[in-house]
């Protein structure tokens, strides 16, 4: 799903030109977005497109579309992609995306291509895919966000919604390609800086507004009973187990490098035994008068070992970190709803 | 030497240096064939003017009684073999100088000494059974069978004592009597002389139970031999002992050389009846005679030829007082006593390799997988399970015990090497059924296995305790259409599966039925007893599984229920819940007045368990962490660390230790 991204951000680059021209040039260093606002539409449109087609764990993406006033982001309008089916093998999305867009002109739409949209399952969307899809798309619209929808937790009471961006540090190293160790702690990157959060906010058009308020009147508010299950503990038990894979991985990654280290090691030894032998052969063959051996080249006798990327072993600990944020959110309510449940009893009893 | 014996008179000094000389020849005899074999003729030309000066020396016993056979055989073996090669053109070039010039020499040598035995070497030719590249030893057996038949036939005017001494000569005139043995037989006996023989040795061993004045050993030197004083103990030199294995011996390889399908080999099945009761006699006589390592040898050769069967008027007899089955009560004391001797391989075990022509690895093998079929039979799961768990482990179960040839087809396999393998096969009526013993080591790894399972279901560290089970169980999983089982294997998984749910009717229904029935359990004797010690066993299993599995649910469950839903007794259902709650494998109390198990309730939950996981992952991760740094940080990075651990030690002082390594290897220059 992500490469389909990369193909069709090189088409709306240039519908997006026009956006950015008009957009005040950000300090460097500084991300360009400081806020998203997004339109109830939006919201209504993405979970809807979840419940439609995506049951299981399956992911569903779709396009953004809006406009970057000063330094904040609006999202108008989106419209999903359909689920790719083995039947439109010859799908073209650059050719969906174009005639969604153009449609959506004529029927005087915003059309600009702001960012994309996905929905996750447990919170683990920190993947490779996730970042090469965000990096295209930041590459070529500066102020491009990922929506990342946890149609979980909203069923469990709030609405997860949240913005991400990709901090310019690990731009500039993905635009390197550079994954090498020494180029991380260049840059500096950790896993806390790979994604920045964009706080977001859901505004409406005044007439919508309005409406909302004449609805509220109308009809009685649904009791929201989901806020208060208490039954959490396949939630919590899901998340563990998808913990519980990430840690195995990053014992693995660990491993890994561990070898890598003392493989480097190893092999300096012994290029510096082989040094010493070849100084000492040389002595030897000096005091005999003999003409002394050529120097060979080290690098081809010691081809040393690949270093691992490390760019895997930071998208796992993001992902960890993001399995943390999540079951810490979830036990604290729950610990809330606990007690409180408690208190009723022994208040009734 | 047929002749000889019977001439009465005295003692004949001669006869003493007969047997001796013959043994030189013999001896030389089979040098010459091994020079044979190995195309080495300038030692074939050597070893032939050492057998014409020998036989000189004979000469003097041979013009009483004329060329003995053996002798004739090899000439005319030689002589064949010569012409062989000096037919083959292509050969004689490709050998080396000397060999093509004692090749001349020895042919021409061999054409002028036959001439003299013409006769005799035309008369063995036509003898059918003459043929085949033989053994000396061969021969001697083969002369001592006729001089048997010769024997018996002649009447014995001297009386008793001398026929004692005549049939003593005979038995000092076999060759396995002077200590030899372990040569190589490729020929067996015909039917006649084999039959011949087994009559003469009883008839030994009726002279020698009657005549208790009587020693026969090995550590009898011929010197303190008394053949004459009849007031002293009669002393023999020679060893009935080495005889009748023998004789054993001789019976294996008829049974190996016959085809197994055939009548012949039943015939000849029923002589084993005969070399059984001929063993037990020499071995009765042996305990009170022999030495200890004498009585172990004797047990040995019992031991081998009942381990691997069962008896089922030997096992009448002995029911009243063993009440078990005679398979297991004779291994046990028999085995011991070979195991006392032989329990790691030393010398005496040598010894036993030298008797037997199957390596002890296989007895071993084969000893270790009939007790583990007997300890299933008696019920005996764990055991069976351990004792048969390395066989079955390694996938070559048809070799370990010696019941087929490994299939090396990559490496080249001459003929040699071909027949040293069958040789070292077991004879097709003592194979054991493969198939049985894979399913008795399923059968109780499942009895074992899945009430572990359902025990240690959360916990992290599991331990297998078979794995071949898992395999066939994963392989079973692996299947996209599970349909009726029809294989034994496919029987046993789906029993597994049935018993992991604590339903005992579908595993007994899946272990005991017509095919199974067909297959393995009608080959064991007493094959309802082995059947109602199964159900027996699968109900146990099952109500400890039930209760591993779903104690979590209950609160309570009343032991009625149980002793109802699993048809067992309620003081058997009250046993085995004591004996887990005793071993700390469930949680809870029985209450006596109303009979019910009351559950504790204490084990951690799905979630809980999960978390322990975690928490495990967690350590080892930051474990892994912590050891990149100490290679980081080398020398003093680790060296002050926690000193329990080794290995952290270890990589603290790497650096360290890696510079005095380089300073030794530069000294070492």
């Amino acid at each position: 799903m992500a490469s389909r991204k990369e193909t069709t951000v090189a088409a709306s680059t240039g519908s997006s030109a026009a956006a950015s021209k008009a957009r005040s040039k950000a300090a460097p260093g500084d991300s360009a977005v400081k806020q998203v606002q997004i339109d109830g539409l939006v919201v209504l449109k993405i979970i809807k497109h979840y419940q439609e087609e995506g049951q299981g764990n399956e992911v569903v993406q779709g396009v953004l579309l809006g406009l970057v006033v000063d330094d904040r982001l609006e999202i108008t309008n989106c419209f999903p992609f359909p689920q790719h089916t083995e039947d439109d093998a010859d799908f073209d999305e650059v050719q969906y995306q174009m005639e969604m867009m153009r449609s959506l002109r004529h029927v005087n739409i915003d059309h600009l291509h702001v960012g994309w949209y996905q929905s996750t399952y447990y919170g683990s969307f920190v993947t490779r895919a996730l970042l090469d899809s965000q990096f295209s798309y930041q590459h070529a619209i500066e102020e491009s966000v990922v929506l990342i929808y946890d149609p979980i937790k909203t069923a469990q009471g709030s609405l997860s919604l949240k913005a991400y961006r990709l901090t310019p540090k690990l731009m500039e190293v993905c635009k390197e390609k550079d994954f090498s160790p020494e180029a991380l702690k260049k840059a500096n990157v950790a896993f806390e800086h790979m994604f920045e959060e964009v706080p977001i906010i859901i505004k409406n058009s005044y007439l919508i507004n309005v409406m909302l308020w004449e609805l509220e009147k109308k009809s009685a508010v649904a009791d929201k009973h989901e806020l208060l299950s208490l039954a959490g503990s396949n939630h919590l038990g899901k998340s563990l187990q998808l913990l519980m894979d990430r840690v195995d991985e990053m014992s693995q990654d660990i491993v890994k490098y561990n070898t890598y280290l003392r493989n480097t090691s190893k092999q300096q030894q012994q290029k510096h035994q082989y040094q010493q032998r070849r100084q000492q052969e040389n002595l030897q063959r000096q005091s005999r008068g003999e003409p002394p051996l050529p120097e060979e080249d080290m690098s081809k006798l010691f081809k040393p070992p690949q270093p691992p990327a490390r760019m895997d072993s930071l998208l796992i600990a993001g992902q960890i970190n993001t399995y943390c944020q999540n079951i810490k959110e979830f036990t604290a309510q729950n610990l809330g709803k606990l007690f409180m449940a408690q208190a009723l009893q022994e208040y009734n009893n | 030497m047929g002749p000889d014996l019977v001439r009465g008179g005295g003692l004949d000094p001669l006869l003493t240096r007969c047997g001796r000389r013959f043994e030189e020849l013999t001896n030389l005899i089979k040098t010459i064939r091994n020079a044979m074999k190995i195309r080495d003729v300038t030692k074939c030309l050597e070893e032939f003017e050492l057998l014409g000066k020998a036989y000189g020396k004979a000469k003097s016993i041979v013009d009483k009684e004329g060329v003995p056979r053996f002798y004739v055989r090899i000439l005319a073996d030689l002589e064949q073999y010569l012409n062989e090669l000096w037919e083959d053109k292509e050969g004689k070039k490709k050998m080396n100088k000397n060999n093509a010039k004692a090749l001349s020499t020895l042919r021409q040598k061999i054409r002028k000494y036959n001439r003299d035995y013409e006769s005799q070497i035309s008369s063995y030719r036509q003898v059918p059974g003459g043929a085949g590249g033989s053994s000396s030893s061969e021969d001697d057996d083969d002369g001592e069978g006729m001089s048997a038949a010769a024997f018996l036939k002649k009447k014995e005017p001297s009386g008793d004592s001398r026929s004692k001494f005549l049939k003593k000569m005979e038995v000092r005139a076999l060759p396995g009597v002077r200590g030899g043995g372990g040569i190589a037989h490729v020929w067996q006996f015909p039917p006649e002389m084999w039959k011949k023989c087994l009559e003469s040795i009883d008839e030994l061993l009726d002279m020698l139970f009657a005549n208790p004045n009587i020693f026969i050993g090995e550590n009898i030197l011929e010197e303190s031999e008394n053949l004459s004083n009849f007031e002293q103990p009669l002393r023999v030199r020679g060893c009935i002992l080495t005889l009748v294995e023998r004789m054993d011996e001789e019976f294996t390889k008829i049974m190996q050389n016959t085809d197994p399908h055939s009548q012949e080999y039943v015939d000849h099945l029923k002589d084993e009846g005969r070399v059984c009761g001929i063993i037990g006699r020499v071995q009765s006589y042996l305990q009170e005679k022999g030495t200890t390592e004498e009585i172990c040898r004797g047990y040995l050769r019992r031991v081998l030829h009942t381990y691997y069967k069962f008896d089922y008027k030997a096992h009448q007899r002995e029911q009243g007082p063993a009440g078990d089955s005679k398979v297991l009560t004779p291994p046990t004391p028999l085995s011991a006593a070979v195991g006392r001797r032989g329990a790691v391989g030393g010398r005496p075990w040598g010894g036993a390799g030298r008797l037997s022509p199957l390596s002890p690895q296989i007895l071993y093998n084969r000893t270790m997988v009939q007790l583990g079929i007997c300890a299933f039979r008696q019920g005996m799961t764990k055991d069976a399970h351990n004792a048969l768990l390395d066989i079955q482990s390694s996938g070559r179960a048809k070799e370990l015990l010696g019941q087929g040839l490994l299939m090396r087809s990559l490496q080249e396999r001459n003929q040699e090497q071909e027949k040293i393998e069958k040789r070292r096969q077991v004879p097709f009526h003592m194979h054991i059924n493969l198939e049985l013993l894979e399913c008795v080591y399923l059968v109780s790894a499942m009895l074992l296995e899945i009430p572990y399972m359902a025990a240690h279901e959360f916990d992290a560290r599991r331990r297998m305790i078979s794995k071949q089970f898992h395999h066939q169980l994963r392989v079973g999983e692996r299947q996209p259409l599970l349909g009726p089982p029809e294989s034994m294997r496919e029987h046993v998984v789906a029993a597994s599966k049935a018993m992991k749910m604590g339903d005992w009717r579908t595993c007994h229904r899946f272990i005991i039925n017509e095919k199974m029935n067909g297959k393995v359990w009608d080959l064991f004797p007493e094959a309802d007893k082995v059947r109602t010690m199964l159900v027996r066993k699968i109900q146990e299993e099952s109500l400890r599984t039930y209760l591993f599995t779903y104690s979590s649910v209950y609160d309570s469950i009343s032991m009625e229920i149980l002793s109802d839903m699993f048809q067992l007794d309620l003081p058997t259902v009250h046993s085995i819940i004591s004996k887990m709650i005793i071993n700390e494998e469930l949680m809870a109390s029985l209450d006596q007045p109303t009979q019910t198990v009351v559950m504790h309730r204490t084990e951690p939950t799905a979630l809980q368990n999960m978390a322990l996981q975690l928490a495990e992952k967690l350590g080892n991760l930051v474990e892994n962490n912590e050891r990149v740094f100490d290679h980081k940080q080398g020398t003093y990075g680790g060296y002050f660390r926690d000193q329990k651990d080794g290995y952290r030690k270890n990589e603290g002082g790497y650096m360290r230790r890696g510079g005095y390594r380089q300073q030794e290897r530069q000294a070492n220059y």
